[in-house]
């Protein structure tokens, strides 16, 4: 009987002493263990993407910032309390629509991507070096954007390259300075112009996947945000030369802003999908696949459950497009106006919901244009700006070759059939009286190119920041609130006025 | 502390004094404890060979020289035996072989219940417990049927964990943190229906550190389900059915369809003109010269639509006996239970199969099996437009269920949601499909050898596994009588959900024993080693938007609409290797101890290393000493100390590792990160500390069991937001502590008159809670659909936190004085809420938060009486629950007066002209004042008593030789409740979750029911 004690003592001891970290590991299915992670060239590609889906939830906070607190959109009736209080700044930080969160996921997600990729490219695998240094270079150039819009919005970013993993990395960054905007500004361009990666490089994504694919739509375009970064610099010689080389030396982008049918048929198409011929006008965009489970907030402030908006175009907006002067016996400026971006009845927009699948440009040829004036009219070239403003280039085109002060030779011929932001839309030319002085025509073809993007880029994004940018630039902060207050009730509209005087309010809080 | 240590050190003392022993001739008397009459002919044997007989009287006379154990026996009685260490007494109590004993259902040492006394006149044994043990908490979810009840063992240990209690069946951990449903809103599984009443032998309540042996499971205590088996060789049969009917308690007084009109023309004018209103809602203007005049001049009250007499029933059948070899049990079940909302119904099949095979005298094998099938109709809760009871409460009265035409003639479909915007609550009833079916399996296998004398061995293994399957399609497409759902930028005009759960589990426990007799004492210990993993499955769909109704199957929804595909999946697993020990000496020392090394996956995968668990236990029984004995009307005056150490590891498997999730991108998918995670997220530990005092007389007229306990939960993990800056909304951390204490409280008495028994008793038991550190955190909100609720450093845990009303204002005068705005720069005004401006700036906003109610009940439990006069016994158990603040939800929006939707009574109240004093604000289309915002005029006091349970039951006199027993009764259940709260019925929990508790959605309310039933033993 002893022997059969021990025995089974034995077997006791064995069940206890063997396996039990085997008996213990089990696979975390409720999401891809690190580890498992960055494995082939596949998974490289799959987190980039991830990155760019994760631009999807940012953009309707862009939109709101630019568009909801300028004077381009007010709350509806409807409209949930946090809206309501960003369009009256009154501003606070435990506002979710506020909160910086969703950039910030950006940023850790682009850092997790920059450190885990490197150590996959030691592995080696079938993605080419170039294919690899496009990823790289993609990546970077969203993390850029992101602190770029984070700058702008709410006037400082914490800048770090940690992908925080766990907690403790977390206070790594918890007692970081952040860096304010005129900071930021040069940070960014010595970032971009010194990177390692050539930022300009893009994904062969018919290489990787199949000849139908290609994300590089949304891939950051590195000129247009470098372009953008130097005209805030106040470095407008760069930024022009930025601008030019883009709208003049690029083969792939409809620099002119021309012909007869685009207004008419395909304005509209640029929010929506499947026009190959008008893509080209989007550099940068973002859209969204609802099929394929993509939340569009963007698109549900316009288009609400039971018909009930959200936002709505301000009246104040409403007047400026129908007070532009037709050359088309139209209702002001109809074809960007009434035509596309909203009903003049109920004030709803309808730039956003034409689509099931609506885009949201981050940089196009449009805006480029605009930037480019606004660069040319601080150099003193006011010809040129208004140039491109107004009928275009094709003015000066007199059946062989341009004429001043287009002749340096430095202008494409594809110019010739380009219309110019007003010209393209049948709007009549903005004329400068020439009894002014130099200062004032540079101011006021700045106020007109503020008022030209309003109208050409309406609630995509770029209202407030472009009026941001000019007071900043005039040290006048008054530009922005009399713009802003405009909106408001007569009530109302000296306070907004007094409180936007003070430049710290204009931004998000956090 | 130092009182500790010196009844240690008394008890330590005490076990090493001899004691004197009685040497003389003793004259004994024997009675029958429950008649208080002599047993005569009571056979009395001594372990020196002496036996003896009782005379008539019940007296005896024994020569107790030598004698170290008195045997009394009588047939019909349980057994005695008498250790002449503990004294003898002059009278000895004999108790009939079916009464439970008070005895035996106390733990010796650690704080447990067991109750043998189980209903079987419903599905689980959770519903008929509830009021009737202490410290332990037991209310249903709902009037669902099939949902079944949270059970919590002295209150909540966690805040963000699991508080379910561990549950065993037969000795086999059986996983029941169970899942909220995606397809039903609200809607909760039941672990408990698992085994059938009628296969149920007892149910232990293990609480504080009885249940720390199973360490990091056993922080919210445990339930040990012991089922059947046979327990004579003689076959046995049991047959028995219920049949029942249940009725809503009472109905919301809701506006009839005149009161209906005035105040939709009341909230609509303040935002239209009555020109306007009439063009958009002609029929708030009808008579009979109106085209649709038919199809809105009705006055239906919806709730009587879709309430109804509710019949259940059950069947069930036992059979056991065997032979000498082997022994068998088999149980079989029906069980139909339909709700009180039209169309909703739970079935449930079941069967169970327990055998004991001799292999040899020393060999033994059990297998039990359970098997059981359920189906069932469900219905949604919460705020949705499928919600039924939400569509009655607010679907206008003017209409009725079917559509009319012009002419005034009834058609066959149901109306539309028309211009209100309320679903058509039958439609939702009759057009929809809404089926539930699920599978459950608990197997095991159990091996046991005796060695020798003293050592013995087991192993066991066990499977348990269940599916749970529910789909559901929403129609409207073709009706147009559910409101549409508005759900990634597509209107759903019907809906498919298909949702399946699975769970299995593998349970190994290997142990060797070892038992010996002393001269006066008795050592058990047993070595054993537990290996557990379980394996947790969900899988969900969605689709939208099928061509017609007709079509309700996932593949047909519209692929250019939303659709989802959903799942989780985790394990746990967990090893453990434990000692037990056993001592007890001269039957009034008891000193227990379990240590428990334990390894699991509940933690960060970081972590290595296992954790010590276990719990120490003693006790000391004045009742057993002998100079106690001769004078003593005290059977046992037990005093019990215990601590133990236990765990939480129920940690979701997704917060222990860094881990990426899919995103969906263009037509393809990306990869994100899905957390920071937290590389030393750990187990919650647990102690606690319990004095307890038993105190039972002779004939057990008196039973009373006192603990009084403290808690501490260390590790705690808290939810911490972090920078805004950090991308992630916040990390999990082990950075709070818990500390409670609490007393449970229960008192039994029995005693007759003539021939009257009584039994009367009652429980009650509380506990006091603090957060006594919560990091570096002051205060913690979260936010619930409606509402939010704070924890504080040194508060009792999750407390309501919202505005804090003043009444309404009388009016211009007093609004304008108080010179307040809202959020949205709003200025009330006469009518609106006065909310108390905590901050003093002028703006009702978020900062003026303040803590409105505490959802905790102060107190709880029930009590019972019972009478009984020969065949015929008549029993009432009550259950309480006092102080537990309730967010009623619901009339958020029976009061909001904001929009179309029918409105409580007490709208009439409403404050229209200045000078109105009344605490409902005026009537103000969207709510722009934001009147209608979570405050305390939405918070109330849940307490309540109800008659859970009142019974009278006849055992029919007939007795054969093949009919043993047969019983008839009649049952009401849930009959009375008295209760201020205005909601359908105070007693409701939502899913279980700490953050949802105290908040009311209106799920389908506990219905009171009358049962009549019949068993019969063979």
């Amino acid at each position: 009987m002893k022997k059969v004690i021990y025995r089974l003592q034995v077997c006791l001891l064995v069940l206890v002493f063997f396996g039990c970290d085997d008996f213990l590991e089990t696979e975390n299915k409720t999401g891809l263990e690190s580890d498992k992670n960055y494995q082939t060239a596949e998974d490289v590609s799959t987190n980039m993407l991830g990155i760019f889906a994760s631009v999807q939830d940012v953009m309707h906070k862009i939109i709101i910032f630019n568009e909801l607190r300028s004077d381009a959109l007010e709350p509806s009736d409807t409209a949930p309390i946090e809206l309501l209080s960003i369009a009256n700044y009154n501003d606070n930080a435990s506002n979710s629509i506020i909160k910086p969160n969703e950039f910030y996921r950006i940023i850790v997600n682009c850092n997790d991507f920059l450190q885990n990729a490197e150590s996959y490219k030691l592995s080696g695998d079938y993605m080419s070096e170039d294919q690899f240094n496009a990823h790289m270079s993609d990546v970077l150039r969203i993390k850029y954007w992101t602190y770029w819009n984070i700058s702008k919005i709410y006037g400082k970013a914490y800048y770090f390259d940690d992908p925080l993993d766990q907690i403790e990395d977390i206070d790594k960054v918890t007692n970081l300075v952040p860096m304010t905007l005129e900071e930021m500004i040069p940070f960014l361009i010595e970032k971009i112009e010194n990177s390692t990666y050539d930022l300009k490089s893009k994904v062969d994504w018919r290489a990787l996947f199949d000849a139908n694919t290609d994300f590089n739509f949304y891939s950051i375009d590195a000129e247009a945000l470098l372009g953008e970064l130097y005209l805030w610099n106040e470095d407008y010689q760069m930024a022009a030369n930025i601008y030019h080389r883009i709208l003049n030396d690029r083969p792939d982008i409809n620099i002119t802003l021309s012909g007869e049918t685009y207004f008419k048929n395909g304005y509209r198409n640029l929010f929506s999908s499947g026009l190959s011929g008008l893509n080209n006008h989007i550099l940068t965009g973002v859209e969204y696949t609802e099929t394929n489970g993509q939340l569009n907030k963007t698109g549900q402030l316009f288009f609400q459950e039971g018909g009930e908006r959200q936002l709505l175009v301000s009246k104040a907006y409403v007047d400026m497009s129908l007070s532009q002067e037709s050359t088309d016996k139209k209702d002001g400026d109809f074809y960007r106006g009434q035509r596309t971006s909203f009903n003049v009845g109920d004030r709803a927009v309808k730039k956003y919901t034409f689509a099931a699948k609506p885009r949201v440009p981050v940089y196009r040829a449009a805006e480029l244009h605009l930037k480019y004036a606004e660069a040319l009219n601080q150099l003193g070239e006011f010809d040129k700006a208004l140039a491109l403003l107004n009928q275009g280039v094709s003015k000066y085109w007199n059946g062989s070759n341009f004429e001043s002060p287009f002749d340096d030779g430095s202008w494409h011929p594809k110019w010739r059939n380009a219309k110019g932001l007003r010209g393209r839309v049948k709007l009549a030319s903005r004329v400068l009286d020439d009894a002014l002085s130099d200062e004032e025509k540079k101011t006021l073809i700045d106020m007109w190119i503020l008022e030209e993007g309003a109208l050409e880029l309406a609630f995509e994004g770029k209202r407030l920041e472009s009026l941001i940018r000019v007071s900043l630039r005039y040290n006048d902060p008054s530009i922005l609130a009399e713009k802003v207050a405009s909106k408001f009730e007569e009530s109302q509209v000296s306070t907004i006025e007094s409180l936007l005087m003070n430049q710290e309010k204009w931004f998000w809080p956090y | 502390m130092n009182s500790k240590i010196n009844f240690l050190f008394i008890l330590i003392v005490l076990i090493f004094i001899a004691d004197l022993e009685a040497q003389n001739v003793r004259a004994i008397k024997i009675l029958d404890a429950e008649k208080q009459l002599p047993v005569a002919n009571a056979i009395i044997k001594t372990d020196s060979g002496l036996e003896v007989k009782s005379n008539k009287d019940g007296f005896v006379e024994l020569d107790v020289n030598d004698v170290a154990t008195i045997y009394i026996r009588k047939e019909g009685f349980k057994n005695l035996e008498i250790k002449t260490f503990n004294g003898i007494k002059p009278t000895y109590f004999l108790f009939s072989e079916d009464v439970n004993q008070m005895k035996d259902k106390f733990g010796a040492v650690w704080s447990s219940v067991k109750e043998t006394d189980i209903d079987h006149s419903d599905l689980s044994f959770d519903i008929n417990s509830r009021g009737k043990i202490a410290g332990v908490l037991i209310q249903q979810h709902s009037g669902m049927p099939g949902e079944g009840t949270e059970i919590t063992i002295r209150g909540n240990n966690s805040l963000s964990l699991s508080n379910k209690p561990l549950l065993v069946v037969d000795g086999q951990i059986y996983q029941n943190d169970g899942y909220e449903s995606p397809v039903f809103e609200g809607f909760y599984n039941n672990p408990y229906n698992l085994v059938n009443t009628h296969d149920i032998e007892s149910v232990t309540f293990l609480k504080g550190s009885a249940a720390a042996m199973y360490g990091s499971l056993g922080s919210n205590g445990a339930i040990l389900i012991s089922t059947k088996r046979a327990n004579e060789l003689k076959t046995r049969i049991k047959v028995s059915s219920w049949q029942g009917i249940s009725d809503i308690d009472h109905k919301i007084p809701l506006l009839n369809n005149e009161q209906w009109i005035n105040k939709s023309l009341e909230v609509l004018q303040t935002d239209l003109t009555i020109n306007e209103i009439y063009s958009a809602y002609p029929s708030l203007f009808n008579n009979p010269d109106n085209v649709g005049f038919h199809q809105y001049k009705y006055n239906t009250n919806w709730q009587d639509e879709i309430f109804r007499l509710a019949i259940s029933q059950n069947y069930s059948a036992q059979v056991s006996g065997g032979d000498e070899v082997a022994k068998y049990y088999l149980g079989i079940g029906y069980n139909n239970n339909d709700g009180i909302v039209s169309n909703t119904n739970f079935t449930r099949y079941s069967t169970r199969f327990n055998t004991d095979v001799n292999i040899s005298k020393d060999f033994k094998v059990k297998v039990n099996l359970g098997v059981n099938y359920n189906d069932g109709q469900l219905i949604d809760s919460g705020i949705n437009n499928n919600n039924p009871i939400y569509a009655a409460l607010f679907k206008s009265p003017i209409l009725q269920p079917k559509k009319v035409n012009f002419e005034g003639e009834e058609l066959p479909d149901y109306d539309p949601y028309h211009i209100f915007n309320v679903s058509n609550p039958l439609a939702i009833l009759n057009d929809n499909e809404s089926k539930y079916v699920g599978y459950s399996l608990l197997g095991n296998f159990d091996l046991s050898y005796q060695i020798n004398d003293n050592f013995w061995v087991n192993g066991s293994i066990g499977h348990t596994s269940w599916k749970d399957e529910q789909h559901s399609f929403i129609s409207g497409v073709t009706s147009n009588a559910i409101v549409p759902t508005y759900i990634y930028n597509n209107y759903a005009n019907n809906q498919v959900k298909h949702f399946v759960a699975k769970n299995s589990s593998l349970h190994a426990e290997a142990k060797l024993g070892y038992n010996k007799s002393f001269h006066h004492a008795n050592l058990n210990v047993v070595f054993g080693t537990r290996y557990l993993s379980n394996k947790y499955e969900t899988i969900y769909s969605y689709g939208m938007n099928t061509s017609s109704d007709k079509f309700i199957t996932l593949n047909q929804t519209n692929p250019n609409d939303f659709r989802d595909i959903s799942s989780d999946f985790y394990e746990r697993r967990l090893f453990s290797n434990y000692l037990t020990f056993d001592y007890m000496i001269k039957n009034k020392y008891n000193l227990s101890a379990t240590i428990n090394y334990e390894q699991n996956n509940g933690h960060a995968s970081s972590i290595s290393g296992g954790y010590l668990y276990g719990n120490l236990g003693a006790s000391y029984d004045v009742g057993a000493e002998p100079w106690f004995s001769s004078n003593a009307f005290l059977d046992i005056l037990r005093f019990r100390m215990d601590y133990g150490r236990s765990g939480n590891s129920r940690l979701h498997a997704g917060l222990t590792d860094k881990l990426y999730q899919p995103k969906n991108f263009s037509n393809v998918t990306g990869l994100v990160r899905k957390n920071i995670y937290n590389s030393n997220i750990d187990n919650e530990i647990t102690s606690t500390f319990t004095f307890g005092v038993d105190l039972i007389s002779d004939r057990e007229t008196i039973a009373l069991t006192i603990d009084a306990w403290r808690s501490t939960t260390k590790n705690l993990i808290v939810y911490n937001q972090t920078d805004n800056f950090i991308g992630f909304d916040g990390v999990y951390l082990n950075d709070a502590e818990m500390s409670a204490t609490g007393i449970d409280l229960a008192l039994n008495t029995k005693f007759n008159i003539s021939k009257f028994n009584f039994a009367f008793g009652g429980n009650i038991s509380n506990r006091m809670n603090k957060v006594t550190e919560l990091g570096d955190n002051d205060m913690l909100v979260t936010s619930f659909n409606g509402g939010q609720k704070i924890i504080r450093e040194g508060s009792s845990g999750y407390h309501f936190y919202g505005l804090k009303t003043e009444g309404v204002f009388i009016d211009a005068d007093e609004a304008t004085a108080s010179n307040l705005i809202n959020d949205s720069g709003y200025r009330y005004q006469a009518g609106d809420m006065k909310f108390t401006d905590i901050t003093e700036d002028g703006i009702i906003n978020d900062e003026d938060f303040v803590e409105i109610g505490d959802p905790t009940p102060d107190f709880f439990g029930g009590f019972y009486g019972r009478i009984s006069y020969g065949n015929l016994s008549l029993n009432a158990q009550f259950s309480y629950v006092s102080g537990g603040d309730v967010y009623n939800f619901t009339r958020t929006l029976l009061e909001g007066q904001t929009s179309t939707v029918n409105q409580n009574r007490s709208v009439l109240r409403a404050w229209t002209n200045y000078g109105d004093v009344t605490d409902v604000p005026r009537v103000s289309y969207g709510d722009p004042a934001l009147n209608n915002a979570f405050s305390d005029r939405w918070i109330e006091d849940g307490s309540y008593i109800s008659l859970t349970d009142i019974t009278l039951a006849y055992e029919l006199p007939i007795k054969s030789n093949t009919l043993k027993r047969s019983k008839v009764f009649l049952k009401g259940r849930n009959i009375w409740t008295s209760t201020s709260y205005l909601g359908y019925s105070p007693e409701f929990n939502y899913n279980g979750n700490s953050l949802l508790q105290g908040v009311d959605y209106s799920k389908m309310p506990v219905p009171r029911s009358v049962i009549i039933g019949v068993e019969i033993e063979l």
